[in-house]
């Protein structure tokens, strides 16, 4: 099934990203839940669509805090009161990942897989915030795929990265759908990250790309099946 | 009981921060079980990441190994990746903080303490990588607070973050504002998302302040620097 663009006539109103990508996800965490030991590990998806939903990322400040979800007064515990000496604009950008958790070590976080989002690539500040985040998952070692098929905006979220890291691109401007894994690993005495960037072409069959497990193997993960399946749930 | 400068004498070796720090984190963890409901635990979490790299990223194994060596693991299909493309150097900085866990949300991320060691300040790699991380809580919405007491690295990570999110000079801390507290309220309000922020230069020979640690989804609620540092301070004999 080659990749389609789910941003542009036809494919945008018959199958539109939103739809497929919701889907798409579904079916990573059910094929990853699938294949990996259950005993160890467990996929699962967190998704919160920042521009939408932010209530669900930055809680509003009217909540009646003291009161516990089911009706019941919390503990008595102090308050911190006094004002804020400044407030900052905030940007809670939009989270499609699937997770993947060693469940048999403190649900420690082992991978994730990062779908990039359009308001992900929107802004300066939305880019510099989804690379800050995927930053933060290599700094704890944590293994990473960034999977971006966003074909309505040419900004390269893993060129950016790599800008920040102080590197030069791994790909070519533009290359604005694209997937790369991410394995930190120490080796002979230095810490390394190794990187396979991809290019994604819309009418190309999506490939087959590691996924590295913190403290385990790398898994193979079939982009191409987990795909078809979301289309075909989709009624395409 | 006054900030003392653990970094240079007069204080002796065996109490300067890296071994004060982790009596500090226990301390601020203990101080917060005490006084938050139950709903919430916080944990201690300690790595130097320039010595004891491999508990961050696991050393190259071949297929199969990780499970064979661990003894209690369980088998996964093999893979052998091709050879990467590309392999960049990395830094996995010094982490000492305290995450803060929610149990009626499934164990989610509520608020984290950052405890600031020298090597998140030593170099550009080191500051970015600490200031990203905390960048990346607060666009997850999980209250921060940052306690910097290392004098002798003079940067401003409040700053390095500030920079890094593209917000305005105004956001930044006074000009050499080298030890300071900053603590971060990823709140919503007036169909905005913001970030409540307060912060306080630390100066040697002054008490500690009292910061507010917002927690995600619940209150803001005071947490004492003076009163955990100076327990500490009591338990490694420093007064």
């Amino acid at each position: 099934m080659p990749l389609l663009d789910h941003f542009h006539r036809p494919n945008s109103e018959d199958l539109p990203w939103e739809s497929v990508n919701t889907l798409w996800v579904s079916s990573v965490v059910a094929e990853l839940n699938r294949t990996l030991p259950h005993e160890q590990f467990r996929a699962f998806a967190n998704r919160h669509l920042g521009s939408q939903v932010e209530a669900d990322v930055a809680e509003f400040e009217n909540l009646n805090a003291a009161h516990e979800g089911n009706g019941s007064i919390a503990t008595a515990v102090q308050e911190y009161t006094q004002a804020a000496l400044q407030t900052i604009p905030a940007i809670f950008p939009d989270d499609i990942e699937v997770q993947i958790a060693d469940v048999m070590n403190r649900r420690r976080l082992v991978a994730v897989i990062e779908f990039v989002s359009p308001s992900n690539k929107k802004e300066l500040a939305e880019r510099k915030s989804f690379v800050a985040k995927c930053c933060a998952y290599l700094q704890k070692g944590i293994g990473l795929v960034v999977l971006d098929i966003v074909t309505e905006r040419r900004a390269n979220l893993h060129n950016e990265l790599m800008a920040s890291l102080g590197q030069p691109p791994s790909f070519p401007d533009p290359t604005p759908t694209y997937c790369v894994s991410y394995r930190p690993v120490r080796r002979e005495d230095a810490n390394v990250i190794d990187l396979w960037p991809t290019i994604l072409k819309v009418g190309d069959v999506l490939p087959t790309i590691p996924l590295p497990l913190k403290g385990s193997d790398t898994l193979a993960l079939d982009l191409e099946a987990t795909y078809e399946t979301a289309l075909e749930q989709s009624g395409a | 009981m006054p900030l003392l400068d653990h970094f240079t004498s007069p204080v002796s070796l065996p109490r300067k921060w890296e071994s004060f720090h982790t009596y500090w984190a226990a301390a601020i963890g203990a101080a917060l079980n005490r006084a938050l409901p139950p709903r919430f635990f916080a944990a201690v979490t300690i790595h130097p990441g320039g010595r004891i790299e491999a508990d961050v990223a696991e050393f190259d194994l071949e297929p199969g190994q990780a499970e064979n060596e661990s003894g209690g693991g369980l088998a996964l299909e093999t893979y052998v990746p091709p050879i990467a493309t590309t392999i960049l150097d990395a830094v996995y900085p010094d982490e000492i903080e305290i995450p803060i866990f929610d149990e009626y949300e499934d164990g989610r991320l509520a608020a984290v303490i950052e405890l600031v060691s020298s090597s998140n300040k030593h170099d550009p790699a080191s500051r970015r990588s600490f200031a990203s991380k905390c960048a990346a809580y607060l666009s997850k919405g999980v209250g921060l607070i940052v306690v910097d007491p290392v004098l002798v690295m003079r940067f401003n990570l409040h700053d390095e973050m500030i920079e890094l999110l593209g917000h305005p000079a105004s956001a930044r801390m006074a000009p050499k504002s080298w030890m300071y507290t900053a603590a971060y309220r990823p709140t919503r309000r007036d169909d905005k998302n913001v970030i409540d922020v307060w912060t306080e230069g630390l100066q040697i020979d002054a008490v500690l302040p009292t910061m507010p640690l917002s927690l995600k989804g619940w209150q803001t609620v005071p947490v004492d620097l003076e009163e955990t540092y100076m327990e500490v301070c009591q338990q490694c004999r420093l007064i």
